[in-house]
């Protein structure tokens, strides 16, 4: 067990190096050249002297592998430098500032997705072919045709502007979250849903639940006991997935509810050029994304007694 | 004698698609108390199906005529948590892959205590007692780590053991045994055979054994009944139904059979 | 395939919608009622008349003719998508299929990573990083999405490889690239189909979206996804504005689901 997790966490090591170097190079596919960017940006006349001063000041005559590292090195400070847009404010601050709303929002959806399509999946392979069974279908596939931004202004527009129950953006009210929340839940709602209900059906073709029904157990002890557990098990690796997808679909959902979140940071970035934001949002993404991958991969090992090493 | 178990004009249909195909045809036999009934038939005759059948274990998209009478109870009228009552306590069942009939996510004790909960009314602790002493009487070495391990790192005659010994605690009236030699290997047959007929001998139970294996059928029934295309095409009592075969298909099986033990003979010499 | 596939109703009606879509996508100029960016500001807001079947926007802008203009970015932007795609895939699959080995191996190892990291941060990387605007969109898009075309059509190449009769072109000697186009590809086009006709959804609502952010098609060009993002801005004035473009998305990104699945369903009878 702890031999696995070991060797699972030292793969962690190459793939944040790999990710960090991804980070670092897109900054490369930027058509201008980096240093007059950050002049124009701050409404400077980016004269030829003005950008060798600015190319200095980045560090951007050094050579290529030097220039990684010198990055590399601050990072590891979580040193992401000052933002183009606003001089005096460094990256880290403004990522830090906007992430725990998108945490936050990431969390209650995460819960949302978990406790409606458990339930959901289960009743709907339990009862295969009912009409609650078709009519979820029928609204799984509409969730997954429907763009959810236009569900979030629909909620909006049916919560907040025509029944004045719950603000319409903003996170300073009581409530604000529960729309964002359940915009960004829906989509993978579907997904999460459609997954559960198929796990579960195969599982129940299984020759142990078979052997379970022999035994005279109960129908609900059998479905609840272990087919749901099985089937969760083949989840669970969709699921943690899911965090991440969470985390980098707020950008939406962000934008139509002005959440104050990294996603809405991101947007704003993209819009003003602030290509060192841009860069530390997709390096955390990334580092989000091999942790995700890598607390899921543990868990999976741990709940499934067959990968166990021999005792 | 009295007939413990009675089936009548039992007929299964799939429905696949509208389509219904035919997969029991109007079969009748009973089972007598303590003996055994043999089902031999080759794979596709109908035999699981029939026994899956009895104790309702088919799904939906099968439809089932006739009656099956169990001790007057007639099973396909019952209700499901009658039924449920039977499966298990009355009518226990070993399957053919003991390596697939565990559930992989719980330890062996779990699925042994959850049984004999569920079927024998008592607390966790005396299931708890009750399993090790089920390995026990099985002559399982090491019983208490036995009971810890999880199925997949028991091998598949260790699983049928521990199947036979959950279903005889149940002290059932009838055990139904669905091909219990085919995930076992060759060497090991005889091993499993002993151990069904030590069975027969020590426990009061009836018994319905099913195998395409007409041998293992011969040594160990009381009764025959032959099975080919879902229909019964001989029946009777099995030492005269292999001197005298009356069908066709009988007779095929005891000279497959016959050539097979002649080659084994030359070869072993 | 064709044939089994019209007496598939849901198939038929899909396909009837999407090629009339496109249809009237084409043929925008002869059928909308009037110029999609002909502002109007006495006629912000117009009900539905005569003039503007759909009523105007708050530009005084006809919504159906911008609905129907919108069409050509949405479907044959993403169909570019698609085709982009399916041709990278196919050259990096054929390349991975054919040589194996260590070549092989590593585009495989890429092909992974690309598929498990979120999709949409990666276009958000792209766009991010190249700029605002739907060129960048597409080429964000294809970046993602190559992967699963490649992987496709590398275990395709594989497996048809090894067939009696590939295995007998190349007995009598013929060259690489005519047992690729002739015996692979048409046996490997199937499946791509049906991935391409899934994916062909997924495609038109990642591009809407991003024009609803304001990063894809830009203004004033009609596209259905900036259309709802004009519209939420006057959501609490102007509430129906949403609903036709929504509608359309909705009607179009079902239309190449079902198809999709239909598709399946009959190139691969077992998965009923």
């Amino acid at each position: 067990m702890g031999k696995y997790i070991i060797k699972r966490i030292l793969i962690v090591l190459p793939m944040m190096l790999a990710v960090s170097f991804i980070a670092f190079v897109l900054i490369n596919l930027i058509p201008a050249e980096p240093a007059e960017v950050a002049l124009r940006v701050n409404d400077i006349i980016p004269t030829e002297e003005a950008i060798e001063g600015m190319r200095e000041e980045l560090g951007l005559n050094k050579p290529y592998f030097q220039r990684y590292f010198d990055w590399l090195r601050n990072v590891l400070r979580l040193d992401f430098g000052n933002s183009y847009v606003n001089k005096n404010r460094t990256v880290i601050g403004e990522i830090s500032r906007s992430l725990p709303a998108t945490l936050e929002l990431a969390t209650v959806s995460l819960f949302i997705v978990i406790f409606v399509s458990i339930p959901i999946g289960v009743l709907c392979a339990v009862f295969k072919d009912s009409i609650f069974d078709r009519i979820v279908r029928l609204l799984i596939f509409i969730g997954t045709a429907m763009p959810n931004y236009w569900i979030g202004i629909l909620l909006i527009w049916l919560f907040a502007v025509k029944l004045e129950v719950l603000p319409t953006g903003g996170n300073k009210e009581e409530g604000a979250i529960i729309l964002p929340a359940i915009a960004l839940s829906l989509t993978y709602i579907s997904t999460y849903v459609r997954l559960i209900r198929n796990n579960m059906l195969e599982n129940m073709t299984e020759n142990y639940v078979f052997y379970a029904k022999v035994r005279g157990l109960k129908e609900r002890k059998i479905i609840l006991k272990h087919v749901l557990r099985n089937s969760l098990q083949s989840s669970i690796t969709a699921l943690g997935m899911s965090v991440v997808q969470l985390v980098s679909g707020t950008v939406v959902i962000e934008n139509i509810f002005s959440w104050p979140g990294v996603g809405r940071l991101c947007i704003s970035s993209i819009f003003n050029r602030d290509y060192p934001v841009i860069q530390a949002y997709i390096l955390m993404m990334g580092i989000l994304f091999i942790f995700c991958n890598l607390i899921v991969d543990i868990i999976h090992h741990k709940l499934d007694p067959r990968l166990h090493e021999v005792m | 004698m009295k007939e413990i178990l009675k089936v009548n004009h039992l007929e299964v249909h799939h429905m696949d698609h509208k389509v219904s195909t035919n997969i029991i045809s109007d079969i009748s036999f009973s089972l007598e108390k303590n003996r055994c009934l043999g089902i031999v038939g080759e794979s596709g005759s109908g035999k699981s199906i029939t026994c899956k059948a009895i104790l309702g274990l088919l799904d939906k998209d099968f439809h089932i005529k006739g009656e099956v009478i169990f001790n007057d109870i007639h099973l396909l009228k019952a209700d499901k948590r009658k039924i449920r009552q039977i499966r298990g306590k009355e009518i226990s069942m070993i399957l053919q892959n003991p390596m697939t009939s565990f559930d992989p996510l719980y330890p062996i004790q779990e699925q042994m205590t959850e049984t004999f909960i569920e079927n024998l009314d008592i607390s966790k602790k005396e299931a708890l007692g009750l399993s090790l002493k089920t390995l026990e009487n099985m002559n399982i070495l090491h019983p208490k780590d036995v009971l810890k391990k999880y199925p997949h790192q028991l091998s598949g005659g260790m699983l049928q053991r521990v199947m036979i010994g959950t279903a005889l605690t149940l002290k059932p009236s009838i055990i139904i045994a669905d091909e219990p030699t085919t995930a076992v290997d060759a060497i090991n047959v005889a091993k499993v055979m002993k151990e069904f007929s030590g069975i027969k001998e020590k426990h009061n139970t009836s018994m319905i054994f099913i195998s395409h294996d007409l041998g293992a059928v011969a040594k160990i029934s009381d009764d025959i009944l032959v099975m080919k295309d879902g229909k019964i095409v001989e029946k009777g009592e099995t030492q005269y139904v292999l001197r005298n075969p009356r069908s066709e298909h009988t007779r095929y099986l005891i000279n497959t059979r016959k050539a097979l033990m002649d080659k084994f003979h030359q070869i072993v010499g | 395939m064709i044939k089994k596939l019209m007496r598939d109703k849901i198939a038929l009606i899909t396909l009837i919608i999407i090629l009339s879509t496109m249809l009237i996508g084409i043929f925008a100029e002869e059928i909308a009622p009037n110029d999609p960016n002909k502002t109007s500001i006495t006629q912000k807001y117009a009900q539905r008349s005569q003039e503007f079947p759909l009523g105007t926007d708050h530009l005084g802008r006809c919504i159906l003719s911008r609905l129907i203009y919108g069409i050509r970015p949405t479907i044959f932007l993403s169909m570019f998508t698609m085709l982009c795609t399916i041709i990278l895939g196919t050259i990096v699959g054929v390349t991975a299929g054919y040589t194996r080995g260590i070549v092989d191996e590593a585009i495989m190892r890429i092909v992974d990573v690309m598929l498990s990291f979120p999709s949409q941060v990666m276009i958000l990387a792209v766009v991010g990083m190249m700029g605002v605007g739907i060129r960048n969109v597409i080429i964000a898009s294809i970046a993602i999405k190559w992967a699963w075309y490649a992987r496709m059509i590398r275990s395709s190449v594989i497996k048809y490889n090894d067939r009696n009769y590939i295995l007998y072109s190349k007995a009598i000697g013929a060259s690489k690239g005519f047992i690729i186009t002739r015996h692979m590809l048409p046996n490997i086009l199937s499946e791509v189909i049906v991935l391409a006709t899934l994916d062909m959804g997924w495609v038109i609502l990642s591009i809407s979206t991003l024009s609803f952010l304001g990063l894809g098609v830009q203004a004033p060009t009609a596209e259905w996804g900036a259309m709802l993002s004009e519209a939420k801005n006057v959501i609490t004035s102007h509430p129906k504005q949403m609903l036709a473009p929504g509608f359309a998305i909705l009607i179009l990104v079902s239309s190449f689901n079902m198809l999709g699945d239909s598709l399946r369903d009959v190139l691969d009878p077992k998965e009923v």
